[in-house]
């Protein structure tokens, strides 16, 4: 009994069969997926040696590096050290293929958090990592410098200044009864799962002085430690981290919620069971694991790879086609 | 060469004979299967599984290496059993959460699936070789150069294992202490983890003169070393595959319209 009646987009308020626009976002979802694979693989061509036989090792150490991770059910991955690397030394789009390789590889391997089509799922996301290593290397964040004594002192400052000011004034300008999110008051269910960040917003007068002084204090000593240990060169590979990890994360939670129910077997489940018993959809807990995990995970993967670069020789770096992006500029 | 063998186990049963690109398409069938039909089929597909490594003689290795999802399993059970959202249906109360038939059975329809694509990816790997499945993918127009990068990760994750063994052993000899206090353990992941990623790093550059000196990026047509028997049956049985994954595929379509 073959019928093709269901085969049509659901109307508002219909109830027989039809497509849902979910259902039709998932395939165009996989579609897109196929066809970035296929572009990649045409890309695959135009690699050099040097970058083609760096793959391989890149992607044995994600999966050495993640497998690790899985099997002492830590809330954290550290699966992209590798597709980092890739995607500095040899480019966005070399480092796209690394992470969807390494990822679909560990899934047909007979090791902690392989041998179940998880990973392979999650291949998507490790294609962006990659891809955002590539294209945050091309900006040159991940050159060693050397050090400069007032941009220390400058970057020392800046960071009490911002302690100062995003504790204490951004949060009542976001989310005061008249600030730009105020909206976002849980009266729309619809609205971000109807959540409420008023109470971001610490309408005491007393409370305010108080995060203010935290935030002074908190920037302060971040800041003494940047001066004292000369970590600005550290900073921006942070940052890159982080913005990357939020991008994965915004990423992997429809696909843990929607394929697995936000069960994915790492160590990462205590966290999804700790937001869901605390109210949250399963969306909202996959997502705020996420929030929790990737960019803390992402920063320090991106530390990892900077100090791997600054110990290799300079003739292993140079051999790859964006080597040149992360030795120090010559004066 | 120890490490180039992974995960094969040497056999000549009836799943060693068939074709590579024909167990690939078992393999896609099946997780195609196991996400489309409803959670019965799941078992039938456990079941076929475990009798096919059965006749193969592989049972025994297959529950062995089983052991790497049994977490993933247990964690998707008690998740879902006790944090489903929404339930209602109370099977025993446990102090703050309770076990609820909603979250058992979304749990256990999960587990299942899970468990199909855990057994079937194990028995691919045990009955191929990984050499074969390459030669067989180039043969059929996949790229040489892809096809190598995949060979040479699979092949060099095990080979990491045993340099990680080394580097313990060579570190142990000059007085590095590995027992003791958690701070003490990640004390020592710094001289175990450094030399393992630099070393394997510093190997990249000996074998890219190495490829680059056999003509690796010439670009040129290669002939195989290796020889893939293809017999008839697997040619039919890969049509047959092709063909049902299609029709499995617009079932599930028209199943989750129709639940929607």
């Amino acid at each position: 009994m073959l019928s093709f009646d269901w085969l049509h987009m659901c109307a508002t308020g219909e109830t027989t069969a039809c497509v849902s626009v979910d259902e039709l976002w998932w395939i165009v979802v996989g579609i897109v997926f196929l066809a970035a694979v296929a572009f990649l693989a045409r890309r695959a061509r135009d690699f050099s040696t040097a970058t083609l036989s760096l793959m391989p090792a890149a992607i044995a150490i994600n999966i050495a590096a993640g497998a690790l991770m899985f099997a002492l059910h830590l809330p954290l991955y550290l699966d992209s050290i590798g597709t980092v690397l890739v995607g500095v030394l040899a480019g966005p789009w070399a480092g796209a293929m690394t992470g969807i390789l390494a990822n679909f590889i560990w899934s047909f391997l007979p090791i902690p958090g392989g041998g179940n089509p998880v990973s392979a799922s999650f291949a998507p996301v490790a294609g962006v990592i990659g891809l955002m290593a590539g294209l945050w290397a091309r900006s040159g964040i991940l050159r060693l410098r050397a050090h400069d004594e007032r941009t220390t002192r400058s970057v020392a400052f800046a960071t009490f200044a911002w302690g100062w000011l995003v504790v204490g004034g951004l949060l009542r300008l976001f989310f005061a009864p008249n600030g730009y999110f105020s909206t976002v008051d849980g009266s729309d269910p619809t609205l971000l799962g109807g959540a409420n960040l008023t109470g971001l917003a610490l309408a005491d007068a007393g409370g305010l002085y108080l995060t203010w002084g935290i935030g002074a204090l908190g920037g302060a000593a971040l800041g003494y430690v940047i001066y004292r240990r000369q970590l600005v060169s550290l900073l921006p590979v942070w940052f890159a981290g982080g913005v990357t990890g939020v991008v994965a994360a915004a990423m992997s939670a429809p696909i843990a919620a929607y394929v697995y129910g936000g069960v994915t077997g790492g160590g990462t489940d205590a966290l999804v069971a700790l937001f869901r018993s605390a109210g949250l959809s399963i969306f909202q807990a996959s997502f705020a694991q996420g929030l929790t995990s990737d960019p803390l995970d992402k920063t320090i993967s991106y530390t990892v790879v900077f100090i791997i670069l600054a110990a290799l020789p300079l003739t292993v770096k140079t051999l790859f086609p964006r080597g040149d992006l992360v030795v120090p500029p010559t004066p | 060469m120890e490490a180039a063998a992974g995960y094969f186990r040497p056999g000549s049963g009836w799943l060693h004979r068939r074709h590579p690109t024909t167990k690939l398409l078992a393999l896609v069938w099946l997780l195609v299967a196991t996400f489309v039909l409803p959670p019965l089929g799941s078992v039938v597909l456990i079941v076929a599984v475990v009798a096919g490594a059965a006749s193969a003689g592989l049972l025994a290795p297959l529950l062995r290496a089983s052991r790497v999802g049994l977490f993933l399993l247990a964690s998707i059970l008690v998740v879902n059993g006790f944090f489903y959202p929404g339930a209602r249906d109370v099977l025993f109360g446990l102090g703050p959460v309770a076990l609820t038939r909603e979250g058992l059975e979304a749990g256990l329809t999960f587990a299942l699936r899970i468990l199909v694509a855990l057994e079937a990816s194990l028995l691919f790997l045990f009955t191929t070789l990984a050499d074969d499945l390459l030669e067989a993918l180039v043969a059929r127009g996949v790229n040489p150069r892809l096809a190598y990068v995949m060979l040479a990760a699979m092949q060099l994750v095990p080979r990491l294992q045993g340099r990680a063994a080394a580097i313990l052993d060579a570190q142990q000899a000059r007085g590095l202490e590995v027992g003791g206090s958690l701070r003490r353990r990640f004390g020592a992941l710094v001289p175990l983890i450094g030399p393992l990623v630099l070393g394997t790093l510093i190997d990249v550059r000996e074998r890219t003169f190495a490829l680059e000196a056999r003509g690796f990026g010439s670009g040129l047509p290669r002939t195989a070393y290796r020889i893939v028997a293809d017999p008839t049956g697997d040619r039919l049985l890969r049509w047959v595959l092709v063909a049902t994954i299609g029709a499995l595929l617009f079932y599930g379509l028209a199943r989750a319209a129709g639940a929607a």
